[in-house]
């Protein structure tokens, strides 16, 4: 029996999407990197680090140009004594193929 | 706090060439009575220029500790008659029994000339007060076994100088009182090595026991203690190595570590927290152990469709 992977949209026939942004609403200590990646866990980008304050009046877009069909994102801190509060983040994209020459 | 002198350990002077007289009982006496009345008078010989020698023993001195503060004093006189010549050398030098000792200054042409008394001040240096001090020099004056002795009045003429008088009448020795017990402080470009047949050796601080290894590091090659190694205060700094060339081995048999053998717990979600809190289950009272996260993430779903 087929499994199926985390999905946090259903799917509507799995079009090719545009990712341009994130933008995001994070505290902090430290640098939040950010990797997206495509389906099966492969790595397709990983973002400009954003350095965060523990208090800040700025909601960061971090740009990025990513064509996929399905995008995940991970962030994370890597020193020790760093964290992150995410406490939104606002995904810029939308679909542009309905299929790829390879599909 | 001045001494005198205690013994004598030569009957006279060594002096061919110049004739002694003493103005008391002994030469010891003249020399130890701090009063001008009593005192040693050496005169110079027209035909031979000859040091006079002569060997004290200085009271006991206990060891101040310190290195700073020894004066050695003279009080004298000095006359000369015109067409005389002038003391060639007047010296003293302190000893300890198995050194040379410190030369307490070559007084050649000496400036003191005065029919009355003066006191000539000599400072001791530093290097000589420790090597008297190694030397055994602040021991009773047993002679060749320990002490301190001013082992040479040197009172040389030219010859021609049948008249010239050099009066001595007190000697002593300057020394300070004992400081306040000195913090211990070790510094060695080389380490600081506990080597050979030291056996049970304890060292006791109450403001605690430094070791700054910032520049270094620190090599246990054997360490056993019965009250364990603690690293207390600012705990041990993150990103450091333990490095053994045998290997590390901790026995916990004794008593618990403080990293937990067994560590559990239940993660809940505490806002505004960013560490870890582990309960370790070894201890009745459930201690627990507040640790940083490492590396902590998050992952979302996949986004499109």
């Amino acid at each position: 029996m087929a499994t199926r992977k985390s999905s946090a949209v259903p799917s509507k026939g799995e079009d090719i999407n545009h990712f341009a942004a994130i933008r995001l609403r994070v505290v902090g200590n430290g640098n939040l990197i950010i990797i997206t990646y495509g389906l099966e866990g492969i790595l397709i980008q990983q973002l400009d680090n954003t350095v965060m304050q523990a208090a800040t009046n700025i909601q960061p877009t971090k740009l990025m140009n990513v064509s996929q069909q399905r995008l995940s994102f991970e962030f994370r801190v890597t020193e020790f004594g760093e964290w992150f509060e995410l406490q939104r983040f606002i995904i810029f994209s939308k679909p542009i193929y309905s299929q790829g020459p390879n599909l | 706090m001045p001494i005198s002198v205690a013994s004598t350990y030569e009957a006279g002077f060594s002096a061919p060439g110049n004739s002694v007289a003493v103005n008391s009982v002994d030469y010891l006496d003249a020399i130890s009575d701090s009063s001008n009345s009593k005192y040693i008078s050496l005169t110079g010989s027209a035909i031979q220029d000859e040091n006079a020698i002569f060997v004290f023993g200085l009271q006991t001195v206990v060891d101040p500790g310190v290195d700073t503060g020894f004066t050695f004093r003279v009080v004298a006189r000095y006359v000369t008659d015109p067409g005389d010549s002038a003391i060639n050398s007047f010296s003293a030098q302190l000893e300890s029994p198995l050194g040379t000792g410190a030369v307490l200054g070559n007084l050649n042409n000496p400036t003191f000339e005065s029919a009355t008394f003066v006191t000539l001040s000599i400072p001791v240096d530093i290097a000589d007060v420790q090597t008297w001090r190694a030397d055994g020099g602040f021991g009773p004056p047993v002679i060749g076994v320990s002490g301190l002795f001013l082992n040479q009045i040197l009172f040389g003429l030219l010859a021609g100088a049948p008249n010239t008088i050099l009066d001595i009448s007190y000697i002593e020795l300057e020394y300070p009182s004992a400081g306040p017990a000195p913090d211990l402080e070790i510094t060695s470009d080389a380490g600081l090595v506990f080597g050979g047949g030291l056996g049970d050796a304890e060292l006791v601080s109450d403001a605690g026991l430094i070791f700054d290894f910032s520049a270094s590091l620190i090599e246990f090659n054997e360490y056993i203690s019965d009250a364990g190694f603690i690293f207390g205060g600012g705990g041990l700094a993150s990103g450091l190595a333990f490095t053994s060339d045998v290997g590390l081995v901790f026995d916990f048999s004794i008593i618990d570590p403080v990293i937990s053998k067994d560590p559990s717990g239940i993660y809940t979600f505490v806002t505004g927290q960013h560490f870890d809190r582990i309960l370790s289950r070894n201890t009745a009272a459930n201690e627990t152990l507040d640790v940083e996260i490492p590396e902590p993430f998050g992952k979302t779903g996949y986004y499109g469709g």
